[in-house]
């Protein structure tokens, strides 16, 4: 029954072949690639028994852990609200010289843009690590390694905003006479204010989620401890662990939507 | 609807709240941390010099042999992106309000791919690095694991999406379930079928480079090793080639997504 019109049944012919393309590129990508990895399946089968003794006790917390871990989740939360913080005085100090239609200089705003690029490229682990190697690994590094990608990204997503949006303001501004402080402050961020909180807002529930990464290559927190123990092998704490951390996000997830749903609401 | 107390009218004594509050919360993390504000501020120009001087420049001699840990990373993202992409559409389906033989089926499905797709992944990762062995098997998993369960939940709310006014017409018409999934759902949400599966590549491709960093193979294996033994200049050139890739991968794609969508 499928097989008349693969792919699906759009009649435009152009659309057809790109979609049979788009497949049967796939198609050939998938056997290639599994042709380059060495898939190594030897370790599990000899572990057979030792994964389902794992698995046993993956499904048994251990209550006991839960407060230790509950001190860790009220690090990385601290974490992750203290590094957003400072990453959002740094983003709104930047904003307004990368935004083409605020900046001073658009040469300053291209030169922002590319750093920023860069900066956004290298995963956040890995600012982490650097941090750490420099810093020593605890708190300090945790936040370091947060506040350059994350303030790279709100910088991105703010000058979006700015550059969309602000048009109106800047030329009405202008117009009557405001320096370009005034027009920044006093005119584009009262105007955007619920946009900007409701992309912060947004932004701290990925910022505990990276939190937590961290933790677990080192950092502090409840990334940490629960690293700790996957490595000691002690996986009715793990368990516990991995429940906690679900469970916040799962919070964090619908907090962000509410908070997403009522700004939206008063900002329009 | 806005009180006015001269010239501070309603909205701007929110404003002023909301600000208030964050001051508070801040202050409360300062402590908890016990991280001094001025250390903070004293160790930004520490790192940058620490970034500037002992991490440049990188060890160009050695990024050909990291070549083969790249292409692993390249590979086993693109493999994992599509087994889960095979995995999410059918479980999509599974999902969606508009096509769930049964709703508690949903529901059920919705849970547990919730766990997987909330819990970071590096959690994962690192179980399944106990279970499967270091090395780039135990990613690849990972990556589908996670990778499903986001996309399954995506491509959920993609099919939801698709316009009432098509099904009900379809429906009117007599179409049985297969005629309106295959005529009416599938042709509609093409679009953002390609934009998500793109999507979840570069995602995949980022993940795969760090999964490494506790054990599961690629690109984040090397970086560690070379970082434990305060190899920096070998960690940067790994990092270099890391930048190049992923920027690379960001070119490609969006290319790819110019011409499809």
């Amino acid at each position: 029954m499928i097989g008349k019109t693969f792919p699906p049944n759009i009649g435009h012919r152009k659309t057809q072949r790109q979609g049979r393309i788009f497949f049967g590129s796939t198609v050939l990508l998938f056997f290639f690639s599994l042709t380059q990895i060495d898939f190594d399946f030897s370790y599990a089968i000899k572990g057979m028994d030792e994964t389902r003794k794992i698995i046993g006790e993956l499904f048994q917390p251990d209550m006991a852990a839960v407060i230790p871990y509950l001190e860790g989740l009220w690090q990385t939360l601290a974490i992750a609200m203290l590094g957003l913080g400072f990453s959002v005085i740094l983003a709104v100090g930047l904003v307004f010289f990368t935004a083409s239609n605020t900046t001073p200089n658009p040469l300053v705003s291209k030169v922002i843009k590319v750093i920023m690029v860069f900066i956004r490229a290298i995963p956040i682990t890995i600012w982490a690590l650097i941090a750490a190697a420099s810093v020593g690994f605890g708190s300090l590094a945790g936040l370091l390694g947060l506040l350059f990608p994350t303030t790279s990204y709100l910088v991105r997503i703010l000058s979006e905003r700015v550059e969309e949006s602000g048009g109106g303001t800047i030329e009405a501004m202008n117009a009557c006479g405001a320096t370009w402080l005034e027009m920044c402050f006093k005119g584009i961020l009262v105007e955007l204010f619920p946009q900007f909180l409701a992309t912060i807002a947004l932004r701290y529930e990925l910022s505990v989620s990276e939190s937590v990464v961290l933790g677990m290559v080192g950092v502090a927190g409840i990334g940490y401890r629960l690293n700790m123990s996957i490595g000691t092998y002690n996986f009715r704490v793990a368990s516990t662990g991995i429940i906690i951390v679900y469970v916040t996000m799962l919070c964090l997830e619908i907090i962000s939507k509410k908070i997403v749903t009522v700004i939206k609401g008063e900002g329009k | 609807m806005s009180k006015s107390i001269g010239r501070i009218n309603g909205k701007s004594l929110r404003m002023f709240a909301i600000v208030a509050c964050m001051v508070f919360l801040y202050s409360i993390c300062m402590v908890a941390l016990e991280v001094d504000f001025f250390e903070l501020l004293s160790a930004i120009p520490h790192f940058l010099n620490f970034l500037f001087f002992k991490f440049f420049p990188p060890n160009i001699a050695s990024i050909p042999l990291y070549i083969k840990p790249i292409l692993d990373t390249v590979f086993a993202a693109i493999l994992a992106t599509i087994i889960s992409t095979i995995l999410a559409t059918i479980l999509s389906f599974l999902v969606a309000k508009k096509t769930t033989p049964w709703e508690p089926l949903s529901f059920i499905i919705r849970a547990i791919l919730s766990l997987f797709r909330n819990v970071p992944i590096l959690v994962w990762a690192s179980l399944l690095t106990i279970i499967f062995g270091i090395g780039i098997t135990s990613g690849i998993i990972a990556l589908i694991i996670f990778g499903a369960a986001f996309l399954t939940r995506v491509l959920a709310d993609a099919i939801d999406d698709v316009s009432r006014g098509v099904f009900e017409a379809m429906q009117a018409c007599g179409a049985t379930r297969m005629e309106l999934i295959k005529h009416g759902i599938i042709p509609a949400y093409m679009p953002s079928f390609y934009a998500w599966m793109l999507f979840m590549l570069e995602v995949n491709i980022k993940a795969s480079a760090i999964l490494g960093l506790v054990g599961a193979g690629g690109l984040g294996y090397e970086l560690k090793k070379s970082m434990d033994l305060f190899q920096y200049q070998e960690a940067c050139a790994i990092i270099v080639v890391l930048i190049l890739m992923m920027l690379a991968i960001e070119f490609i794609s969006n290319r790819i997504r110019r011409n499809l969508i």
